[in-house]
C-alpha cells in the first residue's frame, strides 16, 4: 500500500448552465480561462486542508487540454497561485483519465519521500473546444475543475492497487487533431475549423470500450485478488450516458457507483476528482472506505485506482 | 448458415422474443439497445474468430447489415 491520505480538496464549476432536455451542462459565459478554473479549485482546496500554498511542495496538473503548447499547463497555473515560490510544477496528461495517473505519479513521490504535500488539480474548458455539429458531444461536455491535495499517512489508509492500458486501436476515435505539429494553428484555413475542434466517434468508442472495459476489470480483480465486495464505491468518469448501461452489464448494482453525467455531464479529466469530491461532501464516501476511481479516456487509455480512504 | 446462429443467439443469449427476420432492426425492432448490439457483435468476433474493426460498424443497423459484415470477414 501507498500510505497517503487527503489534506483538503475543492471543486469548480461555473455559474452558467445550459440544458439538453433533462440534462445540465455548466459552460463558461463569462470569459473564464482554463487556468481560472485550476485556481478557483486550488484555492478552494487550500482552504479546506487549512494551508497555503506555502506548505505544497509539487503541483500536478491532469488536464486532457492544454491552455496553450507551451508552456505546460501546470506553470500558467503555478503563475497565479504560486510564482515566485520554489514549487516545481508539471502537467501528467492522459487525457480524461490524467487524474488518476497523476495521483498515481503523486502517491509515488510520496512514498519515496520526494515531497510531502503534493497538490493535484484536474480543470478543463470542454466548451472551447466543442463542435455544434457535433450533437452528441456538443450536448455531453461540461465546463469544471477539482482539486486535491494530498500527503503522507501513518494510518493504513492509501493506494491499493492501480492498473493503466492503452489500446490504440481507439487513437483516432477522440481526438483533436489541430494545434499541435500534424495541423499546426498556422496553417489554419477556412473550413478547416473542425480540426480544431473535438471529434469523437461515438459508436466506434462504445464498441471498443465494450471490447476491452469488462476484460480490464477482471484482470485488475484476478490480479490484486479482489470481488466487487471489496469496494465501497465506484467513481466512474462520467463518460456518457452509456455509463449506467455498461455498469449494468458488468454486474455493478446502481447504489455501488455514482452516476452524476444527468446533472454535470462528462468533465473531460475533471470529472472523476468531481464527482469523487462531491461524493466525499455529500457523505457518500467516508473515512475507511474503499473507492475505485476508474475511468476510460482517448488513447483508448484505461485506468483503475483503488483507494483505501 | 449466419443467420440461424445470430437468431439462435439473439433468442438464447439475448432473449429477443419478437420476429427475427433479416429486416430486423436491432433497436427499433428487436428491442435492443446500443451496448447489447456491440456485445452480439463482439460475440460473434468470438464465435468466428474474427477482429471487428471500430470503423467497420458504422451503419449497422439491420441484421442483413450484421450478415453482411460476418461474411465479408469470414469470406
Amino acid at each position: 500500500m501507498r500510505q497517503i491520505k487527503i489534506l483538503g480538496f475543492g471543486t469548480f464549476v461555473p455559474d452558467h448552465t445550459v440544458t439538453f432536455e433533462d440534462q445540465t451542462r455548466y459552460r463558461c459565459a463569462n470569459g473564464e480561462t482554463q487556468v481560472d478554473l485550476a485556481v478557483y479549485a486550488c484555492e478552494r482546496a487550500l482552504k479546506n486542508a487549512n494551508l497555503s500554498i506555502d506548505d505544497i511542495d509539487l503541483i500536478l496538473n491532469g488536464s486532457a487540454v492544454p491552455t496553450q503548447l507551451i508552456p505546460s499547463t501546470a506553470s500558467l497555473i503555478h503563475e497565479r497561485i504560486a510564482k515566485g515560490r520554489d514549487i516545481p510544477a508539471f502537467d501528467v496528461n492522459s487525457s480524461c483519465s490524467g487524474f488518476l495517473t497523476a495521483l498515481d505519479v503523486a502517491s509515488l513521490y510520496i512514498k519515496e519521500g520526494q515531497y510531502e504535500k503534493i497538490l493535484i488539480v484536474s480543470e478543463e474548458l470542454a466548451s472551447a473546444g466543442l463542435n455544434p455539429n457535433q450533437k452528441e458531444s456538443y450536448e455531453l461536455f461540461s465546463d469544471g475543475a477539482a482539486a486535491v491535495i494530498i500527503t503522507a499517512s501513518e494510518e493504513e489508509q492509501g493506494i491499493l492497487a492501480v492498473m493503466q492500458k492503452t489500446f490504440s486501436e481507439g487513437a483516432h476515435y477522440t481526438e483533436i487533431r489541430g494545434g499541435g505539429t500534424g495541423y499546426p494553428g498556422y496553417r489554419h484555413e477556412a473550413g478547416d475549423e473542425a480540426e480544431y475542434l473535438f471529434d469523437m466517434k461515438g459508436k466506434q468508442i462504445l464498441f471498443i470500450t465494450a471490447r476491452y472495459l469488462p476484460k480490464v476489470f477482471k484482470e485488475f480483480y484476478e490480479k490484486y485478488n479482489l470481488t466487487i465486495d471489496d469496494i465501497d464505491l465506484i467513481v466512474p468518469h462520467q463518460a456518457s450516458k452509456a455509463l449506467s448501461m455498461f455498469m449494468g452489464r458488468m454486474g455493478i448494482p446502481e447504489g455501488k457507483y455514482v452516476d452524476v453525467v444527468k446533472d454535470y455531464g462528462n468533465m473531460v479529466s475533471a470529472s472523476v476528482p468531481f464527482t469523487f469530491c462531491k461524493a466525499i461532501e455529500e457523505g457518500r464516501i467516508q473515512k475507511g472506505d474503499t473507492v475505485l476511481l476508474c475511468a476510460t479516456a482517448a488513447g483508448l487509455t484505461v485506468n483503475m485506482v483503488l483507494w483505501k480512504l | 448458415m449466419y443467420f440461424d446462429v445470430l437468431k439462435q443467439i439473439l433468442e438464447e443469449d439475448f432473449f429477443v422474443a419478437d420476429e427475427i427476420t433479416p429486416e430486423s432492426r436491432f433497436i427499433e425492432d428487436l428491442g435492443l439497445d446500443s451496448l447489447l448490439v456491440m456485445q452480439l457483435l463482439l460475440q460473434m468476433e468470438e464465435k468466428y474468430g474474427v477482429t471487428i474493426d471500430g470503423e467497420e460498424i458504422e451503419g449497422i443497423e439491420t441484421i442483413a447489415d450484421a450478415l453482411k459484415l460476418l461474411e465479408e470477414k469470414i469470406g
